[in-house]
């Protein structure tokens, strides 16, 4: 069950300035289990045929791009210099809409594995690079708390697995 | 009237009927003595574990036959004008007397942490205050020796005084020592038979060999963060890679330190460590920020500490959430994290 929406992940960046994305797993939320099922959220404008990109727009008009990742990873980030308005798609099919998203949740799940434990919805934030050379970036791991709808660093067992699995460095490069 | 024979209440050596009664007066203390080098051994493993020093840690209280023959031996050898071991004193305090009825035992993986283990114990376990409460073997036998005291920071007040003997060894040196001592090493090996006295001697060159060998494999794992593009992948490769950077051992909670890095940076390799800057520098700063902080006695000898506060400019706000989140007993690093202020 999806325990995250946009908004959330909207709320979270805006809190924290340093960082310019935040990329959870893409079954925790609920604007992709939506358009598994063909239906386009308002806030959501589709960029491509994929059904991958979109601009997303937030309560005060403020715009964000939001991409889904077949991997199984949804991204929202302040950046939208490369999702000009003029792309924006007026129409698209449902099932494409939905193919991306159903892969997405798909892959997510089976990330997880069986085990994984009921309510632990994780995200990262990703900044800046350390430096101008560096390969390194400046990053945050999180832990969102359905109840409270608050998101806190987490720091458990599972940052390695997050990084590898959210942040992939080979994708990145 | 009766008067006291001249010299009856002298000091006297203590016989072989005291000695029996001493030893059943340890054997019904004997749960107080297993318990001490229980709580210590617990202690132990934590600090090594924060330390990222990876050692195998094991805990007793000493037999009861060993304190006979103990008390046996030194009797042997006691001085019967003046002997230093009297029943009387045995009585008042035998702990004191025999300061290694609980034993705890590190044995540390590499050769080469033995001292940072040893150094740690000093720096984060009270000294008892007996004679020679340090002593370091270098001869045959290897290894360090520290007489350690449960004082109110164990938060167990039943075992308050005890003392336990915490030894410390390479893993080849402390199955070295034990044979060595269990079979019959003496200084004298011509008591021993040829084949005895040999097997002792292969066994010594055995155990320097294995040293040799576990040395050149940890400066291979060393060497190896070197290249930037290294993953740091626990709190061991973070020591490794700070220490390469200073030149020298460094102190402090690496277990923790790791948690806040691996956290905030990705991905966390050596480069980026060193893209950090410079660690001699952000360690010199550390120390002003502790001192400003008024940690200057904590945080002088921690580097972890002193370098976490210089890294607090560019992640304080991450590292405060972080520890703020941190469970159990508070700890220096937690208050200085806490404390921090932004200039």
């Amino acid at each position: 069950m999806s325990q995250l929406n946009i908004n959330d992940l909207v709320i979270c960046l805006n809190a924290r300035s340093s960082y310019s994305e935040l990329v959870v797993f893409a079954d925790d939320l609920e604007e992709v289990a939506q358009l598994r099922i063909g239906e386009l959220p308002l806030d959501l404008t589709p960029l491509d045929h994929a059904g991958q990109r979109f601009t997303f727009q937030g309560d005060r008009g403020k715009r964000y791009s939001f991409e889904i990742s077949e991997t199984g990873t949804a991204r929202l980030a302040t950046d939208i210099s490369n999702h000009p308005q003029s792309s924006a798609m007026k129409a698209m099919q449902d099932e494409a809409l939905g193919a991306s998203a159903s892969a997405a949740l798909r892959n997510a799940v089976a990330k997880k594995g069986g085990g994984w434990a009921p309510g632990l919805v994780l995200g990262i934030l990703l900044g800046d690079a350390l430096d101008e050379d560096s390969e390194s970036r400046r990053v945050l791991t999180l832990r969102f708390d359905s109840t409270k709808k608050r998101w806190s660093a987490y720091d458990g067992g599972l940052v390695g697995w997050m990084k590898r699995e959210l942040a992939p460095v080979d994708a990145e490069s | 009237m009766l008067r006291p024979v001249d010299g009856a209440n002298a000091p006297r050596l203590i016989t072989q009927g005291e000695i029996e009664v001493v030893v059943g007066h340890y054997r019904e203390a004997m749960a107080r003595y297993e318990e001490a080098a229980s709580v210590l051994e617990h202690r132990l493993r934590r600090e090594l574990r924060a330390a990222a020093i990876k050692t195998l840690v094991l805990s007793r209280a000493k037999h009861p036959d060993e304190v006979r023959l103990d008390l046996e031996y030194q009797r042997a050898s006691d001085d019967p004008a003046e002997p230093e071991l009297t029943y009387t004193k045995l009585n008042a305090d035998l702990n004191r007397s025999i300061t290694d009825l609980s034993r705890a035992t590190v044995i540390v993986y590499h050769p080469i942490d033995e001292q940072a283990a040893f150094e740690m114990i000093l720096r984060r376990f009270p000294l008892a205050d007996v004679p020679n409460p340090i002593e370091h073997q270098e001869d045959r036998q290897r290894g360090s020796r520290a007489l350690v005291e449960i004082d109110e920071s164990f938060d167990r007040p039943s075992l308050r005084g005890s003392i336990v003997e915490v030894k410390v060894a390479s893993i080849s040196s402390h199955i070295f020592n034990e044979l060595g001592a269990d079979i019959g090493y003496s200084p004298t090996a011509e008591e021993h038979p040829e084949n005895v006295a040999e097997g002792i001697e292969d066994l010594m060159y055995l155990s320097r060999l294995t040293d040799r060998a576990v040395h050149r494999l940890l400066e291979a794992r060393r060497t190896r963060l070197f290249d930037p593009t290294e993953p740091v992948n626990d709190p061991v490769d973070l020591r490794h890679a700070l220490e390469q950077m200073v030149g020298h051992t460094l102190t402090g909670d690496f277990q923790r330190l790791f948690r806040l890095l691996d956290t905030v940076i990705h991905p966390f390799t050596a480069g980026a460590l060193a893209d950090l800057g410079p660690a001699e520098t952000l360690l010199e700063q550390g120390v002003q920020i502790a001192t400003g902080l008024g940690l200057h006695e904590t945080g002088g000898d921690d580097d972890v500490l002193c370098y976490t506060l210089s890294l607090m400019d560019s992640f304080g706000p991450e590292f405060q959430e972080l520890a703020s989140n941190w469970r159990g007993p508070t700890n220096d690093i937690k208050n200085a994290i806490l404390g921090w202020k932004k200039a």
